[in-house]
């Protein structure tokens, strides 16, 4: 649909209406009478039989003139039949007119404001073919009704467009309550968050103090039951720190500490706490970095720990076997981190809610029982606040795929 | 006719074709450009602009026939 002036991506249309035909059919019918009508006068003189109808010629040049500007003003009748319309969605009414050659009027009436809606049936034409007139006047004193002439069916239209504000109205009411109690909700999910957080922080503090020691040596059994009940924490900490994360993202609460720093180092720093986990799979694990510092403007600490620690650590438990390689590089003014894989790659389904929240890979679960499905997308958010970009690339699953960074300095 | 005033109206004649063609042309590309720019089917933009180009020149040539009688 090209309605031009137009933009209804938010709304859904629920009708359109155009002119009722007979409104054309009289209009140009009417025209085309008073078009040929000198020139069957014309032809009836050309045939008389007074002797001056070798004068006519001229006469029958006026009268082709003539049926050519009607035939002009049926183009004009046409464009304003096909070219007036009115659409009903389901927040607004449109109403459009073409004026002339070069006026175009849109005039847009919100639902909620509608007061009064009336319907007016005249004539025999309108009777007989089932059209009228309809005028949607709004709660403003001030502000002109929206009338449509020639509309089919007005009745109906009335009944349909009044349906419409009920269901606006209480769509409206409910998007009230919604909102409530979503924000309910993430306070919930805030206060559960950190309390959960606190126990685990603090259960991970005295798991670590006994694998490491801190209460004098214990038996070989329980040092190492400890390791692992430290490690399960932890990732219960960074699971729900991704939550809360998540919730913060989505309600659009993320707060950035900007401040310089060389990206380089922080890239560095990340790479190298993982390394041993891609040793450990025995995979190739690279990073190039390009010459000289990488400073850069924006939060070091959700760079760092939720856009490429996450990307890294993805393609180390995405890559089964193969090769990592990571790319940094600083092109004008922006700087861009790329990282490939030969892990599982990515279908086209996949690709489509990666960057989503809770948009889990068709291999999150069999790979990373722990995927919350929100590290993408808080990345994403993260990247996005800085002004960067983040995408992905991959040719289907099991072809590796590549993800790309971009941040202007 | 043509003894009253000599080559007048067939010059007059001619004028109002040639004014009549650009009028038809002018108009034909306004409304085109309405008819694809603002309508929700192309199709039947076309199918009026074809009509439309049909009509004028139909009638253009009946007015140049009756042009052509003029001497």
């Amino acid at each position: 649909m090209n309605m031009a002036d137009l933009d209804l991506s938010h709304e859904n249309i629920l009708l359109t209406l155009r002119k009722h035909w007979v409104v054309f059919a009289r209009d140009s019918i009417g025209t085309l009478i008073v078009g040929f009508l000198p020139l069957i006068l014309a032809g009836g003189l050309a045939v008389a039989p007074y002797g001056f109808s070798s004068d006519l010629a001229f006469l029958r040049v006026l009268a082709i003139l003539w049926l050519l500007v009607c035939w002009l003003a049926l183009a004009l009748i046409w464009t304003a039949y096909y070219l007036d319309i009115w659409l009903v969605t389901d927040k607004h009414i449109y109403v459009v007119e073409q004026i002339g050659l070069f006026n175009r009027q849109v005039r847009t009436v919100a639902l909620e404001r509608v007061q009064e809606i009336q319907v007016r049936t005249e004539g025999f034409l309108q009777t007989a073919f089932g059209y009228g007139t309809i005028e949607v006047h709004t709660a403003s004193g001030d502000e002109e009704s929206a009338v449509f002439r020639g509309i089919p069916s007005p009745q109906m239209v009335r009944s349909f467009v009044l349906d419409q504000i009920e269901r606006f109205a209480k769509i409206e009411k409910e998007n009230v309550e919604l909102a409530t109690t979503a924000k309910e909700q993430e306070k919930l999910i805030h206060l559960v968050g950190h309390e959960v957080k606190g126990y685990l922080t603090k259960s991970s503090a005295a798991l670590a103090s006994i694998a490491e020691g801190d209460f004098g040596s214990v038996p070989e059994g329980v040092q190492t039951m400890a390791g692992a009940a430290l490690k399960e924490t932890r990732k219960g900490v960074d699971t729900v720190m991704n939550i809360l994360h998540g919730a913060d993202a989505s309600t659009g609460s993320l707060a950035l500490e900007k401040k310089s720093f060389d990206l380089k180092n922080a890239v560095l720093s990340v790479a190298q706490s993982l390394q041993a986990s891609a040793r450990e799979k025995g995979l190739a694990f690279d990073l190039f970095a390009g010459e000289g510092e990488y400073a850069f403007a924006g939060d070091e600490t959700k760079l760092r720990d939720h856009v490429f620690r996450n990307l890294i650590d993805n393609a180390i438990r995405y890559t089964p076997s193969g090769n990592i390689r990571m790319d940094l590089t600083k092109t004008g003014p922006i700087i861009r981190f790329e990282i490939k894989d030969t892990g599982v790659g990515i279908s086209q389904e996949t690709m489509q809610k990666l960057f989503t929240e809770g948009g889990k890979g068709e291999h999150s679960q069999d790979v990373n029982k722990e995927s919350t499905g929100f590290g993408l997308s808080i990345a994403k958010r993260i990247v996005d606040a800085h002004g960067g970009k983040i995408w992905a690339e991959s040719e289907g699953a099991g072809k590796g795929s590549r993800f790309t960074v971009e941040l202007p300095t | 006719m043509g003894g009253v005033l000599p080559g007048f109206f067939s010059l007059l004649a001619w004028a109002i074709f040639l004014g009549a063609t650009a009028l038809s042309v002018v108009l034909g590309v306004i409304v085109s450009y309405h008819w694809f720019r603002y309508a929700r089917n192309e199709t039947a933009s076309l199918v009026a602009a074809v009509v439309y180009g049909a009509g004028c020149l139909l009638i253009l040539l009946m007015l140049l026939s009756a042009v052509l009688t003029l001497r």
